[in-house]
């Protein structure tokens, strides 16, 4: 099963209504509740990105045998270093962002916590692509 | 009513000859555990978290609370007013003034639970420090919260404070000391809870090692009797510790943790967004989310008497000076010692399904729904177009029984319109 999500870039007033209805979906699919928790952070911690940095993106979630798949996709302006990206606590969140309480350089560490197999390819210019996928484990 | 007592516990009936098929009570349950069937309001037991907005909603469901006849398979019986019961009175009306009403009225004593309200307060402050327990904490002295997590927030489940409530510890407390006592039984001695709500008739209901409370009898149904009982010149001592009433209103506690990081919710429109916030780590930097399922806290119960606002205004003055004394330490010690499973006294609902089953289920779904209407019209006795896709797929319900899947398929004339009508409850002069 598949459902597509699309995110508005900058939309802070709506940033987490498309991890939602994930979340949502993978509860009502009958995902184990420590699976349902780890797929809303990892969604919401992706969805943040699309909103905070890129101007529009898309979250694919897909249902398998006994996992599920994020695969989100955004236009945005793609990560320069993605080995300092993903170290806690490096941001490159403007004083605007933060100001709105984002932009801790927690997300991508946290998703990366938060889930069994972690991919994400991005080029300066093209954009973001990030793969996540969760186990359903009990 | 028709319902199958194995799938939870009731806590509420309908009054058949009051029923006018309003379907007031349908549309007001916050989680859609309420169904029209065979001319009458229906109670998916296994849904309700008997927050009782139904009995708000409407006068034919009436709460099923103890009745003072229960009462007499006790030989000692003890009244625990709830931190919103002594909200209920004029001002110059004292808490020692209503508990001696109280005691005049049957009971052999009377507990002030203010001390242990206090106390738990203190406790949740230690627990909030312990780096086991996932932040933020949240309180799980409100039955209707818990219920809430349970079937809806799962995850959230270890997140809920392994403390038992006050009215709880105050029950054991004095079953203890009683039975060492040796003069009665631990069989003949019978805690009833004035309540503000129908949720502590789950602890009454599931009556177990996990709970000490053997009865709730509800404010509004004993409130006219205590005004009787009345008397200015007589009072019974209940102790100095009153800051603690101060539990009866949202938050009303919440500076013994210090408020920086705590949250006070009420409300359960509020509390899910809450929880849903908190599900997907939205929710930083708060360690203790303070909750109430009524508006304002307890003092919002379906079964008090005066205006929320009023009561808020008169516990939160009368009682504003915070004593802290050796009994109170004792007590947070004693909550701290008692860990406490919040979620035990419902056993789990857990509903296995293998994932490829959920997918195919919730695909099913996705497609009925397409086909409804969605205007959420009600005339199939569900609260919205999705709750009634649910009970087609889950066995319940028929997709005909939409009136507008009957339009579609042939003619619908205006008898059978009418005689769906009246099978809800429809009166005849409305012909």
């Amino acid at each position: 099963m598949e459902r597509e999500f699309e995110v508005e870039g900058g939309d802070f007033a709506n940033a987490g209504s498309a991890s939602a209805k994930v979340k949502e979906i993978v509860k009502s699919i009958g995902f184990s509740p420590e699976a349902v928790r780890r797929i809303a952070i990892c969604s919401y911690e992706a969805e943040v990105n699309i909103v905070l940095y890129a101007k529009r993106g898309k979250m694919k979630l897909s249902v398998y045998e006994d996992y599920a798949v994020l695969h989100v996709k955004d236009e945005g302006p793609g990560i320069e270093d993605i080995e300092l990206a993903m170290q806690e606590g490096y941001s490159t969140a403007t004083p605007e962002m933060r100001e709105l309480g984002f932009g801790a350089g927690m997300g991508l560490p946290n998703i990366k916590k938060n889930s069994d197999i972690f991919t994400i390819i991005s080029e300066p210019g093209k954009g973001t692509e990030l793969r996540i996928m969760i186990r359903n484990e009990k | 009513m028709k319902n199958n007592p194995s799938e939870g516990i009731q806590t509420l009936t309908i009054i058949s000859e009051l029923c006018t098929g309003c379907m007031k009570c349908v549309r007001g349950c916050p989680v859609e555990a309420m169904r029209f069937r065979d001319g009458l309001p229906f109670v998916k037991w296994e849904k309700c978290i008997h927050c009782g907005e139904c009995i708000k909603a409407c006068d034919a469901i009436q709460p099923l609370t103890t009745s003072f006849l229960e009462l007499s398979r006790f030989k000692y019986t003890i009244a625990i007013p709830s931190p919103a019961f002594v909200g209920q009175f004029e001002k110059h009306i004292t808490p020692s003034h209503t508990f001696f009403a109280l005691k005049s009225f049957g009971f052999d004593d009377v507990v002030n639970l203010a001390p242990f309200c206090s106390a738990y307060f203190k406790a949740v402050k230690f627990i909030v420090a312990e780096s086991d327990i996932p932040k933020p904490v949240i309180s799980s002295m409100c039955p209707v919260v818990v219920s809430l997590i349970q079937t809806k927030y799962p995850s959230l489940i270890e997140h809920l404070l392994p403390i038992m409530p006050p009215r709880q510890l105050a029950a054991k407390q004095v079953i203890d000391s009683l039975v060492k006592e040796g003069v009665y039984k631990k069989e003949e001695i019978g805690v009833i809870y004035i309540t503000p709500c129908i949720s502590k008739m789950i602890e009454v209901k599931e009556f177990s090692e996990e709970s000490y409370i053997h009865g709730a009898i509800a404010i509004k149904h004993i409130y006219n009797e205590i005004l009787k009982k009345i008397k200015p010149s007589e009072k019974m001592d209940i102790g100095n510790s009153l800051y603690g009433f101060r539990q009866a209103v949202a938050g009303g506690l919440t500076d013994i943790i210090g408020e920086e990081n705590v949250l006070v919710v009420s409300g359960i429109k509020n509390l899910k967004k809450v929880f849903d916030d908190i599900e997907m780590g939205k929710v930083r930097k708060i360690s203790f989310v303070d909750t109430y399922a009524c508006s304002e806290g307890c003092i919002g119960g379906t079964l008090t008497v005066d205006d929320v606002y009023i009561a808020r205004q008169k516990i939160l003055s009368l009682f504003s000076k915070r004593k802290s004394d050796e009994e109170e330490e004792k007590l947070v010690e004693i909550y701290l010692k008692n860990r406490f499973n919040p979620v035990k006294r419902w056993g789990t609902k857990k509903r296995e399904k293998s994932l490829s089953l959920g997918v195919k289920l919730v695909t099913m779904k996705d497609e009925l729904l397409k086909r409804l209407p969605k205007i959420d019209c009600g005339l199939c006795g569900a609260p919205t177009c999705e709750a009634f896709a649910e009970d087609v797929i889950e066995g319940e319900a028929d997709e005909r029984d939409c009136i507008f899947d009957m339009i579609k398929h042939k003619e619908i004339k205006a008898e059978e319109f009418l005689l769906r009508w009246k099978k809800r409850g429809g009166k005849d002069e409305a012909e």
